[in-house]
């Protein structure tokens, strides 16, 4: 027998309601992944992927040739292409293109949420494959621990969507906040109080704030910890889940969560008001 | 159409990626790059050297004797690899995993800096037992008489090449006798770095330097996450007036090994205070580790003033056996130098242990007590990873989430009751 809701709707009826809602969200969503804009994506990452590798051959063999003790890894210019690829992946599907995220209810949020994860997700696959086949045709072998990269990628995703989406609830401009937020602004934030204060080291920060290590570059890179980039353990050769890897995973799914439960809450406070 | 162009588009991909797994079996088939304990290049070259009764007639030219090496080597190695070829990129590592597993059949010429072999303070005493012919070339007088050296003293002048700054190190100030060894240890996490008394392996250098460097009862990590560049000079000066050997320590880093050890500019207290006696020697060396970006966090590993350059395509796995300097014994020891050739810079992690372990087995023979026991502790501890990073990483998370979700269910809970 069926209960009824406060508003006379059966339960039945609300949980199917709410199931079509995330299922519209969600194959909307998808359907991004047609678009002519999403194969241009695909095309352009690959390229800029591979030209990175060109790059950092040319760098590397530039930078000896000086006779300095600088190798510059291929890994560390990936380290860098990687989650601004995320980035802008995560921004174009989650976010609306001209105006404001105007979805109510869990499940509709839920919906696009997911499946703008999926998506950024999926768009990764081709580089992660160009990356591969790079090093493979350049005789280097295969550097990365590809599972455990992916997994990764996939909750770094859900955090800039997140992040993506729930700026899109405020403003038209999401997509360029979203890449300021990640890349600029948090991480700016960060080493404020942080090492620039000398308050907290910036490793301890960067062991509880996901923050892109892009101020900490010396050399050929830098890397002060677990940080997003961390998640691009791209870098990472090993067959095991690392305890690191492993916490970057908790720690971004975490962020995750917190985010998105911050995105249900300001939708529906929003809808309140 | 341009949906069914894109899904299939899409599948191709992921099917691909399904090759993954494969693509990591496939490395395994190349036994240079994943090789598994017992058919490792290692293995192979030096069973093949210490196989091989090889006389070369060297020269007193470096690069000449550079090529004769490798031509040797090359021979040696052929039918044995023939898919490997020591060329100028792996030479060095090469010569130096030589220099180290059978000190007595084959020493790469590359001993001997390029200049003047002009010493004025004393010598080093290089610790590899060369045949006749090869010290000759090396220009390795023969022991001293009152020197304690059990080797021949290679001299030349090893004093020029430091760079790093020693301006903070404090002079020696006592006089006993004291050995001291390094090791260096790295795993996919980082390097593992201590100092020991080689004499009493329970005791650990340096007071201040240790608060910072070496934590006692525990291997300390330095984090060579991504890039790091250290510098490990040890610069040691005979006192002629005192007879007083005075070594001094240098520990200098980029990146965020100077973030992690505050080594920056001289900061903190980056000095290590040890003493010795000694009448002979001058140690003035600049060992150079290089982690540069490396994906398997493999260091690239340098003693520039041996010209043993092999940042390049080059990579010593894991442990460093390297540098065993026993200043009491007024030898400087390089011995056991691990160096797995591997060609660009790849190393399958899972076969990497195993290997590690055979390496560490081999090296055991002739390795001091101390160094032993380094090894045998470091490896004891198998992760290596900084416990407390990781665990405040794990616990901001899950309270994330649990936050997370609380903020989900808790207005619904309330609106319902």
């Amino acid at each position: 027998m069926s209960g009824v809701c406060e508003d006379g709707q059966s339960y039945d009826t609300k949980t199917g309601d709410a199931l079509d809602e995330f299922s519209v969200q969600f194959r909307s969503t998808l359907d991004r992944l047609t678009s002519l804009r999403t194969l241009s994506f695909i095309l352009i990452s690959l390229a800029l992927t591979f030209m990175m590798y060109l790059l950092s051959f040319a760098l590397t063999d530039f930078i000896a040739s000086k006779g300095y003790l600088v190798h510059m890894s291929v890994s560390t210019i990936l380290m860098e292409l990687i989650p601004i690829l995320i980035t802008i992946a995560a921004a174009y599907v989650a976010t609306e293109k001209e105006g404001l995220l105007e979805l109510s209810g869990v499940h509709a949020i839920a919906g696009r949420y997911l499946g703008a994860v999926a998506v950024t997700s999926i768009l990764m696959i081709p580089v992660y494959v160009m990356i591969i086949v790079v090093q493979t045709l350049h005789g280097a072998g295969n550097q990365i621990s590809s599972l455990q990269s992916f997994a990764l990628t996939v909750v770094f995703a859900a955090i800039v969507t997140a992040v993506a989406m729930l700026l899109n609830t405020r403003t038209k401009h999401a997509f360029l906040l979203t890449f300021l937020a990640v890349f600029i602004i948090v991480p700016l934030f960060i080493y404020m109080i942080g090492p620039a204060t000398d308050l907290v080291d910036y490793d301890v920060l960067c062991s509880v704030i996901p923050v892109p290590d892009m101020i900490a570059a010396v050399n050929a890179s830098g890397h002060g910890g677990i940080t997003i980039l961390s998640a691009m353990s791209l870098v990472k050769a090993s067959s095991g889940l690392p305890l690191d890897a492993f916490a970057s995973f908790i720690l971004f799914f975490g962020w995750a969560i917190l985010l998105f439960s911050v995105l249900i809450f300001v939708t529906e406070r929003r809808k309140a008001e | 159409m341009k949906k069914a162009a894109v899904a299939a588009l899409l599948v191709a991909v992921l099917l691909a990626t399904t090759a993954f797994p494969m693509l990591d079996a496939a490395e395994g088939n190349d036994p240079i790059f994943n090789a598994d304990s017992k058919n490792d290049i290692l293995d192979i070259v030096t069973r093949a050297i210490a196989d091989t009764s090889a006389v070369l007639e060297l020269t007193s030219d470096y690069e000449e004797n550079k090529k004769i090496l490798m031509e040797k080597l090359n021979e040696i190695l052929k039918p044995i690899l023939p898919s490997f070829t020591i060329d100028e990129r792996n030479f060095d590592a090469l010569a130096s995993l030589i220099a180290g597993f059978a000190p007595s059949k084959l020493v790469a010429s590359h001993f001997l800096p390029d200049g003047d072999p002009t010493f004025s303070k004393g010598h080093l005493n290089a610790g590899f037992d060369l045949p006749q012919p090869l010290r000759d070339a090396l220009n390795i007088e023969d022991r001293k008489e009152g020197s304690d050296s059990q080797y021949g003293e290679l001299g030349v002048n090893l004093s020029d090449t430091i760079s790093v700054n020693a301006t903070t190190f404090r002079d020696i100030d006592h006089v006993g006798g004291m050995s001291w060894a390094g090791s260096f240890l790295n795993d996919y996490s980082g390097v593992i770095f201590r100092l020991l008394k080689a004499d009493n392996p329970d005791v650990l250098l340096g007071k201040d330097l240790g608060d910072k460097i070496i934590k006692k009862d525990s291997v300390y990590r330095v984090d060579t996450a991504l890039s790091a560049s250290i510098y490990i000079g040890m610069n040691a000066e005979y006192d002629e007036e005192n007879d007083v050997l005075d070594v001094r320590m240098i520990f200098k880093g980029s990146g965020s090994i100077d973030e992690r050890m505050d080594l920056i500019g001289g900061q903190g207290p980056d000095y290590i205070e040890t003493n010795t006696v000694a009448r002979e020697i001058l140690v003035d060396m600049n060992l150079t580790m290089i982690n540069p970006s490396s994906p398997n966090r493999t260091l690239y590993f340098g003693l520039n003033d041996f010209n043993l350059d092999f940042y390049y395509g080059m990579a010593i796995d894991d442990v460093y056996e390297s540098t065993e300097i026993r200043a009491s014994g007024l030898t400087a020891v390089f011995k056991g130098m691990i160096v797995r050739v591997i060609g660009d810079e790849v190393i399958d992690y899972q076969n990497k242990l195993d290997y590690d372990q055979n390496l560490i087995n081999t090296a055991s023979e002739g390795r001091s007590e101390a160094m032993n026991k380094l090894i045998a502790e470091a490896r004891g501890n198998t992760q290596f990873e900084d416990d407390s990073d990781s665990t405040l990483t794990i616990v901001t998370g899950i309270v994330l989430a649990v936050l997370g979700v609380a903020i989900l269910l808790v207005p619904r809970f309330m609106k319902r009751s």
